[in-house]
């Protein structure tokens, strides 16, 4: 399956969310909710069904992948399959970061012009 | 215990998800819903965690058709796939199902227009009853004059040709030789002049339609006298639009004379045909009476036939017991009893779709050799987890595509067989102008017999399949 990086801009919210939680290394279901959670302060919530259904979709996307490799033994949960950023799913986490940012640039760039004047 | 029993809850609807996403996720997805209980209401307590609890559930609920509509689109899209690359297999089975598709919709379109329609042009059609077969003229007097179930009784003489000349131009002008209530009694207004049919000299009524052709909708015509039959008769009106004549489809008109004419202008009024009881040559249409039924007068019409024969001392048909009088719906574009309805409906129905049966069969014949070729790549999924649920719900996804396909097609065709059937018409102007709709019922009819076809030729290879797993 091919996929483009344009076909995924702007990305959902949750997809960032998921994304970005998995940029910082391998984590299971409930470990990439509890990151979002506290990176979020608590305002962000994947519910379960909404969280698995995403990564469903991510998978097809081919955003994340499962692991080769299971991570190291003291931080393994066997109960629990664990998810990995693919190559494509870093590019289109830049790519959504570089969008954001152009955005907050224009904001900002808007606001100091009227402030100005 | 409160606890446990909403966590066996979570763990029922996890349950209810598509059997391919469990297989993966389901485990996972119950034990973070588990988790996620368990810490709210260890930090938050019951008050606390109703609301999110409500929401978590809402979350299950709501994702759950979006999972189905996942494997849904991709099932469709696994079909697309395969039916691009047997495209000569694809469009011939399309294509027998939507001809046999389009020829049950034209048909139920066609015959609901032609035999359900009311007659154009004429007031509260359900209250008009046609006298079955024809009657002489002063039989037709007589009902007219005897029976209180009908307030108006009209007769006419159709069709008949006349020879109309205008201009230097002749032609020959299907039309009725009517009563001079007729118009009055069918409630077809007129839409320009009067239906005045009991002058003492010859006059007609035009259809609109010959109005505009014949006379380029011209109102100086009006009061004008045109030959007809070689005789000079005056143009009193023009009907209503679309209006022609109380039988359009056995005999559309567009010239109606009254039967005051001499038979110099309507040679059919010779030979007795408004004296003579042994000459039947009317057609009779009346109106029942505030509260009647067609049932009553037809009764009441029997009797006053019968009285009629005691006073002429006809004992040879008093023998007779048969009815003497039989009432047909006189509204409709065809006059056809009630009864014969269901019959009429459904037997070309019934051959049409056993024509969509034929083509579903040989559609059938074809998906049941391609899922023979197929076993290997379906036993392969079989081996990699998935479910014979799913593989049968993925034919059956190619078979409902196959089967819109062919209900598209179906749809197209029958539409321009309506329409040729209206130019055809068109050609033959002694017929009445018929414009079939494709209407709405018949297209979700449509959509109803692709879809169940889809499932009835999917199904069977399906099962078969099914079957030859389990042996």
């Amino acid at each position: 399956v091919n996929h483009k990086i344009e076909d995924l801009l702007p990305l959902k919210p949750n997809w960032l969310h998921i994304l970005l939680a998995l940029s910082g290394g391998d984590q299971h279901g409930y470990g990439i909710m509890q990151d979002v959670l506290d990176r979020t302060s608590g305002k962000v919530r994947l519910w379960p069904a909404t969280l698995y259904g995403s990564l469903r979709a991510m998978m097809e996307a081919e955003l994340i992948e499962e692991p080769a490799r299971r991570p190291a033994e003291e931080d393994d949960d066997a109960r629990r399959r664990y998810y990995k950023l693919t190559a494509f799913g870093k590019r289109v986490l830049a790519a959504e970061v570089a969008r954001l940012e152009d955005l907050l640039a224009s904001v900002r760039d808007r606001r100091t012009r009227s402030s100005e004047a | 215990m409160k606890m446990n029993g909403v966590i066996r809850l979570f763990r029922a609807l996890a349950r209810a998800y598509p059997e391919e996403f469990r297989a993966t996720y389901g485990d996972d997805m119950e034990a973070a819903a588990e988790d996620t209980v368990r810490s709210m209401l260890a930090r938050r307590g019951w008050r606390q965690s109703l609301v999110p609890l409500v929401r978590m559930l809402f979350d299950m609920l709501l994702r759950l058709p979006a999972e189905y509509g996942a494997e849904m689109r991709q099932d469709a899209r696994l079909a697309v796939r395969l039916m691009r690359k047997t495209p000569v297999v694809t469009a011939a089975a399309a294509a027998s199902l939507g001809i046999g598709i389009s020829s049950v919709t034209g048909t139920f379109s066609l015959f609901d227009r032609v035999v359900l329609s009311a007659t154009p042009q004429v007031a509260a059609p359900e209250r008009l009853v046609r006298l079955q077969g024809t009657a002489s003229f002063p039989d037709y007097e007589h009902y007219r004059d005897a029976s209180r179930s009908i307030e108006a009784l009209s007769a006419y003489v159709a069709p008949v040709p006349f020879v109309v000349k205008h201009g230097g131009e002749k032609e020959r002008v299907w039309g009725h030789i009517v009563t001079p209530d007729y118009f009055a009694t069918l409630g077809t207004p007129i839409y320009a002049g009067a239906a005045d049919l009991s002058a003492g000299h010859p006059t007609a009524v035009l259809s609109y339609r010959l109005w505009q052709r014949r006379f380029g909708s011209s109102r100086a015509i009006l009061g004008q006298t045109v030959s007809i039959n070689g005789k000079a008769v005056e143009i009193t009106g023009v009907a209503a639009e679309g209006f022609q004549g109380a039988s359009p489809m056995m005999s559309a008109a567009d010239l109606f004379l009254p039967t005051t004419v001499q038979e110099q202008v309507a040679p059919e009024l010779a030979r007795g045909a408004l004296t003579d009881r042994k000459v039947a040559a009317f057609q009779v249409i009346g109106r029942l009476a505030p509260g009647a039924t067609m049932q009553e007068a037809e009764t009441e019409l029997d009797g006053i036939a019968r009285r009629l024969e005691q006073s002429r001392g006809d004992t040879e048909a008093a023998q007779n017991m048969a009815r003497r009088a039989h009432l047909v719906p006189g509204g409709r574009l065809l006059p056809v009893p009630d009864r014969n309805l269901p019959m009429l409906m459904s037997f070309p129905l019934l051959l049409n779709g056993l024509t969509l049966w034929i083509a579903g069969a040989s559609v059938a014949h074809m998906r049941l050799a391609r899922t023979a070729a197929r076993s290997r790549e379906l036993a392969v999924r079989l081996s990699l987890g998935a479910s014979r649920a799913r593989l049968v719900r993925q034919l059956l996804t190619e078979t409902v595509l196959i089967a819109l396909l062919a209900g598209g097609i179906g749809l197209c065709l029958a539409w321009s067989s309506l329409v040729s059937f209206r130019d055809i018409l068109s050609l033959m102007p002694e017929y009445m102008q018929l414009a079939v709709p494709l209407d709405l019922r018949a297209v979700l009819f449509t959509v109803a017999i692709a879809i169940a076809s889809g499932f009835a030729i999917g199904g069977g290879p399906s099962l078969r399949n099914d079957a030859a797993r389990t042996q």
